[in-house]
């Protein structure tokens, strides 16, 4: 039997302003202490209305740790928001770790007492060639990690990604600088700091988990850290990553897995049942305040990788760079409008090129570059990390 | 009782009642022949087509030889010797057994008073010497006679008087039972008993009675009552005329029935409810029923009187079904053509069901065709469909056979969602019945059903869910009036889930529920007004709450099994509707559950001065295979009433109390299909509510017209719910996350339908609420400050509209309009910043509502002409589905990508989506 049937079907998901309804601003307190020897780092701040991408923060708290010894480590704000013990300290096997905080209001609050449940270290790091669910070639990081004693164990990682700038029009080793300007006067003068090879840094905004929770051992392998795909410039010249893992409590890998699975979309279908996510800390001045966040004790360990766009992607042209390079040609002696031009645009950063010469060898033109081109300092820092590798 | 045979078939209509002035002739001789053999050379030579049953003349041997004899007189020749008797009409010859067919009326025909009291007699109306019976139109001429009853006393003031007597049958001088007697005016009447003994209340003078009863003739008398007295009548079997009956059985059904929130469904009307993508769907009619709705449009699961949506007992053919929705509820998973009736309880559940708290969802199959080959099929957008009916011995056993399927993965990617351009979804469903009568006492059925989804959301992972369903079913008729329904059933759902993703954690999950139960339930008539149910009922569940395995080499996924559950739930139960008097009727029962938690189990106990978790856990208790881990006992109370105000208006209520042991675990706002079930033990006590209802009924023209108004208050305990966030999925220790809570429903439900008529259908309103409190000493059990609040499905206005006009036979029109308050959605109340993502702070559960939802939907159905020699009948529908393009909001999200947070709305159908299927039936 024949049948024709025309339909299209049409569901949508579409994007919307949403406003909070009714704001409440709540503490949200990030609290992670590790056992790594140092000043240690607290973040206050509060929630802001949805319609609002800014950071509050919590200015004026007085934060302290107490531990089991009774030993108490004070922090002070070193910026906005931003608490940092006065000592060194680490923390240790076996010690129990509480966080007191009244902030300038004189409301306090407290957490649970905390301890590092285990250690573990960051066996592997690799870098993978794949193509991701969209269909975009890219490099993947992974990493292995492992616990030590009795699982499970519970990881999360953060990363610190470094590369390479090498702008590609810092060769000339002069610079050109306006010396007077009425009458014009242009002068050329040897440069003073490294501008062709640079180095800048991300890092992880996500949320990354793994545990051995179900596995069989003490490690997971492979953990999907990170991807990049084959088209960003931070792949084009030398790039490292450093791989941080913190094995941490059940509590809290179960508070990051709530915040990911109400913040994320998993299905059309079914949506989970959103609601206020309690962490472990409470007011202890009203206990119908509300307060977001968690105090962790975790230990940490790390590694880093270093790869050249080539080992990864040996069959694919290199990505572009992070900008078009613009040029521009003046005379020596340029006046008026030209000089007036020149001088924005060196003052925009604009570097020297290369000085045109005509027919007898004579200088006739100086050729310049847009700012990224000609300084890898607009991208990054000349100051060689002290890891590096070459 | 005898009951005169009159109906041979119900689509005779006569042109003439006169014996055929003209009989054929013909010759014909035989020798010891089967008489349905001579039946059939007479059939073969001559026009004329005999009407019997076949078992009226098994072994039946004649002889005779015939030469250009009249038909008639080789029937009386033959028929001389046997029980039968032959009506000649027209060019059809009817047999019946024992009874004679009159073409004129006795003597004595009309009652003849055998009382003491002085009676007239009065004619209405001229009576012609002969009786006439040509013509159908001509009611059968009645004489009133007038009866005096009593001695008028002017002492006594009463102001009713009893008349009571007994009927006998004027042929036989047997007492008639079962005959109405009823007062004309007040609507009101009796029935005879056993004897034939009646008694009636009478207001004093003048009375206008009228008797009937099936094969006995109707007479109307007129009493003069003064006083008590006694009127015995005598009445003659009824000539009755062979007509096409139209069976309007029940037209007061809803007025009369004992019990409270019971929703029907006609299965054949609802093929003209406009259709989402060319389905019909009669669980989607449902929830255009007052107190049926889902959580959104096309969201599976149904939430009834406020009740979450585990707590339906669905059954097809008495099995339960898990999974009643295709792809995410959008679509049924029961082959409309397989579905005969469908009926909700919602408020009084029927004694024999137990288990749920909300519903019970009464699927059955159709009556499968015996006498010869047909079926049914349909060609829509999503799916092609085929269902044909075989007999296998004709007139006792036939089986059909069904199947649908869903062309292909194109419904998802044709969603315009850019994450779903990946996706893969299908579906199909197969149904079997075999329907066996072994003879008139035993009834055997058997119905098999499978259906299964494939979907794929993202690309490394797969879902799959199927049902599987077996009943067996016996229908045994004693000898007595006592009937035994004996059900055997088996049904399982399941699900899994194959992921393969990048890294060592590749795996496949599988999760299954399954049980296996029998029930055998009596049914017994004590007297004419009280009847009892009764009987008992087992099942064993059985629970693989999931195995997850590791796939490919490279997974180091361990091979996790979380042990099984098993239990038993048993019940007895007894129930009795008692008719106190002719307008109050009680039905009441009792049921008795016996639920037995079965090793082998490892429970934990806990503290209980401390939060679940496992450093509360301050006990192990070991179970072997079959311990008993731990019994509830759930006795169940179901009281309902009616009384009638008069014979089209009547209050019932009904109060009644339920358990259920087995819970869905779901911590999203909608059922979605990988939901797993859980049953009760330990740590996990049972659900139970408790519910009122009280409600008018009021039925106008003859049922042209049904209004009800029916309220309702429920209450319940230990409804489970989960900790915000919880992970549900493999969890072995489930118990730390499921919090348990308290329900609270209440709401007003009106609905009129309009059966008859060019337009039909009919308009609900319901103001309902629906709350729930999680409360606890303990902050991370308790929910909103251990406060009620609504619930997701806690819609207070829903309005819904089915219209369905007939222009013609072939050509009509129907419309549907639903109006719903949107349901509650927990919102973000603001924005904070936590290891570097920005991530939604949200407020309270269930603070804030999404836009209020309507939808309008079209339909225009032509019917294929009516031409009789076709090989199959056809049928077209024309559908647009939400004709007003609402862009209804089914839920609305925060995404936080890349540390940026988006809030998303989405839709199901956010545009009129047309669709065109065609039906035909052979």
């Amino acid at each position: 039997m024949l049948f024709i049937a025309f339909l299209n079907l049409y569901g949508c998901v579409e994007e919307f302003q949403a406003e909070s309804i009714a704001f409440e601003s709540i503490l949200v307190v990030e609290a992670m202490l590790t056992d790594e020897f140092k000043k240690h780092e607290i973040i206050l701040s509060t929630t802001t209305p949805i319609e609002n991408d800014s950071i509050a923060p919590e200015r004026g708290a007085s934060v302290s740790i107490t531990d089991s010894n009774q030993r108490q480590y004070l922090f002070e704000e070193i910026e906005d928001g931003k608490y940092v013990s006065i000592e060194e300290f680490n923390a240790e096997d076996g010690v129990d770790y509480q966080l007191d905080i009244t902030t300038a209001d004189g409301r306090s609050y407290q957490s649970n007492e905390k301890r590092i449940t285990a250690t573990g270290q960051v066996d592997e790091v690799t870098a993978r060639r794949v193509v991701n669910e969209n269909g975009t070639d890219g490099v993947e990081i992974l990493a292995t990690g492992s616990g030590n004693g009795e699982g499970p164990f519970f990881f999360r990682y953060e990363f610190e990604e470094t590369y390479q700038v090498i702008a590609p029009f810092a060769t000339s080793r002069i610079d050109l600088v306006i010396v007077s300007e009425n009458p014009p006067v242009l002068e050329t003068v040897p440069k003073m700091q490294e501008e062709r090879v640079c180095y800048s840094s991300g890092v992880s905004n996500s949320i990354i988990l793994s545990s051995t929770n179900n596995l069989i051992g003490d490690g997971v392998t492979n953990t999907p850290v990170h991807f990049i795909p084959n088209d960003n410039p931070i792949l084009r010249f030398r790039y490292s990553i450093l791989v941080k893992q913190f094995v941490q409590s059940r509590e809290i890998q179960a508070f990051y897995e709530t915040l990911s699975t109400i913040s994320d979309l998993d299905n059309l279908f079914a949506q989970i049942q959103p609601g206020f996510v309690e962490g472990n800390i409470s007011s202890t001045s009203d206990p119908n305040q509300k307060v977001l966040g968690f105090f962790e004790v975790a230990s940490v360990s790390s590694k880093r990788i270093f790869f050249n766009y080539r080992d990864i992607f040996p069959d694919v042209d290199f990505p572009r760079y992070f900008e078009d390079c613009v040029f521009r040609e003046f005379p020596i002696m340029p006046v008026g409008e030209e000089f007036e031009e020149l001088k924005v645009l060196l003052g925009l950063g604009y570097r020297l090129v290369a000085i045109n010469e005509g027919f007898f060898n004579n200088a006739v033109s100086y050729e310049i570059v847009s700012p990224a081109c000609g300084n890898c300092n607009n991208l990054g820092t000349n100051v060689v990390p002290d890891f590096w590798e070459e | 009782m005898r009951i005169f045979i009159i109906m041979l078939s119900v689509l005779c209509t006569f042109s003439s009642l006169i014996a055929q002035e003209n009989p054929e002739r013909i010759s014909l001789s035989f020798e010891n022949e089967a008489l349905e053999k001579v039946l059939l050379d007479i059939e073969e030579k001559t026009n004329y087509r005999f009407y019997y049953s076949r078992q009226w003349l098994s072994d039946i041997k004649v002889s005779g030889i015939f030469s250009d004899a009249d038909v008639t007189e080789i029937l009386d020749a033959v028929l001389n010797k046997t029980v039968l008797n032959f009506y000649v009409l027209g060019s059809k010859i009817i047999l019946t057994q024992n009874n004679l067919i009159y073409d004129e009326l006795p003597d004595g025909f009309f009652g003849v008073g055998k009382d003491t009291v002085e009676h007239e007699e009065q004619e209405i109306t001229n009576i012609p010497q002969a009786p006439i019976l040509v013509n159908e139109k001509v009611k059968t001429q009645k004489r009133v006679e007038t009866y005096r009853i009593g001695k008028e006393t002017d002492y006594d003031n009463k102001s009713k008087y009893a008349l009571s007597g007994y009927v006998k049958n004027a042929k036989t001088n047997n007492p008639i039972p079962d005959l109405s007697i009823l007062l004309k005016d007040a609507k009101t009447g009796v029935v005879t008993d056993d004897e034939g003994y009646y008694s009636i209340l009478l207001p004093p003078g003048l009375n206008l009675l009228e008797t009937r009863s099936l094969g006995i003739e109707n007479i109307f008398i007129r009493v003069i009552i003064y006083n008590d007295g006694a009127l015995n009548l005598t009445l003659n079997e009824e000539v009755e005329q062979l007509d096409e009956v139209v069976l309007s059985a029940d037209i007061y059904e809803n007025v009369e029935e004992t019990d409270t929130g019971v929703e029907e469904i006609d299965i054949e009307e609802s093929k003209n409810i406009p259709l989402v993508l060319g389905e019909r769907d009669v669980l989607r009619v449902a929830t255009n029923l007052p107190g049926i709705s889902t959580a959104g449009e096309g969201s599976a699961g149904f939430n009834v009187r406020g009740g979450k949506s585990d707590q339906n007992l669905i059954l097809f053919d008495d099995a339960v079904l898990y999974s009643p929705q295709h792809f995410f509820g959008i679509f049924s998973a029961l082959n409309p053509f397989v579905l005969g009736s469908a009926t909700i309880y919602k408020g009084s559940i029927p004694i024999e069901y137990g288990g749920r708290l909300s519903s019970v969802f009464d699927l059955t199959t159709k009556e499968v065709e015996k006498e010869k080959f047909s079926g049914e099929g349909s060609v829509g957008p999503v799916t092609a469909n085929l269902a044909v009916e075989v007999p296998v011995i004709n007139e006792k056993a036939s089986v059909m056979l069904a199947g649908r399927g869903a062309y292909s993965n194109w419904i998802l990617r044709s969603l315009n969602d850019e994450s779903l351009n990946d996706s893969e979804a299908s579906f199909y469903d197969a149904t079997i019945v075999y329907e066996h009568k072994i003879n008139e006492n035993n009834q055997v059925k058997a119905t098999g059903y499978l259906s299964r989804d494939d979907f794929s959301i993202t690309s490394d992972s797969l879902y799959v869910y199927d049902n599987k369903l077996l009943s067996l079913n016996w229908n045994h008729q004693f000898k007595t009036k006592t009937s035994l329904d004996l059900n055997f059933a088996y049904s399982q759902y399941g699900f899994g889930i194959e992921f393969d993703g990048d890294a060592n954690n590749d795996f496949e999950l599988g999760y299954k529920v399954q049980e296996t139960g029998f029930r055998a339930k009596f049914k017994s008539l004590v007297s004419p007004s009280v009847s009892l149910d009764y009987g008992i009922s087992s099942k064993l569940y059985g629970i693989r709450p999931g195995d997850l395995e590791p796939k490919g080499g490279e997974s180091s996924v361990e091979r996790l099994s979380i042990p099984k559950e098993q239990a038993l739930e048993s019940s007895a139960f007894i129930s009795s509707t008692i008719d106190i008097n002719d307008k109050l009727s009680i039905d009441i029962g009792g049921r008795l559950n016996i639920f037995n938690a079965l090793g082998p189990s490892t429970q934990f106990v806990y503290d209980e001065n401390a939060p679940r978790g496992e450093e509360t856990v301050v006990d192990t208790l070991q179970f072997d295979d079959n311990e008993v881990i731990k019994t509830y006992i759930g006795p169940e109370l179901r009281v309902s009433g009616r009384y009638l105000l008069s014979e089209s208006l009547s209050v019932k209520a009904s109060l009644n109390n339920s358990y259920q042991y087995i819970h869905r675990l779901s911590n999203n706002t909608t059922v979605s299909p990988i939901d797993t079930w859980k049953l009760s033990d330990l740590n996990i006590e049972p659900q139970m509510a408790y519910q009122a209802s009280l409600g008018l009924y009021k039925n106008i023209n003859s049922n042209k017209y049904e209004i009800s108004l029916e309220g309702f208050y429920k209450t319940s305990d230990n409804i489970l719910d989960f900790k915000t966030g919880s992970q549900i999925l493999l969890n072995e220790n489930i118990e730390r996350e499921v919090l348990q809570g308290d329900g609270k429903a209440y709401g007003v439900e009106f609905l009129i339908r309009k059966n008859q008529g060019k337009l039909n259908g009919w308009l609900g309103y319901t103001y309902s609420r629906s709350f729930i409190k999680l409360d606890s000493e303990f902050d991370e059990e308790r929910v909103n400050n251990g406060e009620f609040f609504p619930s997701n499905f806690d819609k207070p206005h829903d309005i819904s509209l089915i219209a369905n006009y007939k222009f013609t036979r072939r050509f009509s029109l129907s419309t549907n309009f639903v109006y719903q308050t949107g349901r509650p959605v927990t919102f973000p109340i603001g924005n904070f910043n936590f290891g570097g993502s920005n991530f939604v702070a949200f407020s309270d559960r269930n603070q804030f509502r999404i836009p209020d939802f309507y939808r309008l939907d079209l339909g225009f159905n032509i019917e294929g002409n009516h031409k009789k020699n076709k090989l199959a009948h056809s049928f077209w529908t024309i559908s647009v589905y939400n004709v007003l393009g609402r862009n209804n909001p089914y839920s609305v999200f925060f995404v936080t990508e890349q540390g940026e947070i988006k809030a998303l709305q989405s839709s199901i159908f956010a545009i009129p989506v047309p669709s065109i299927t065609y039906n035909f039936k052979f």
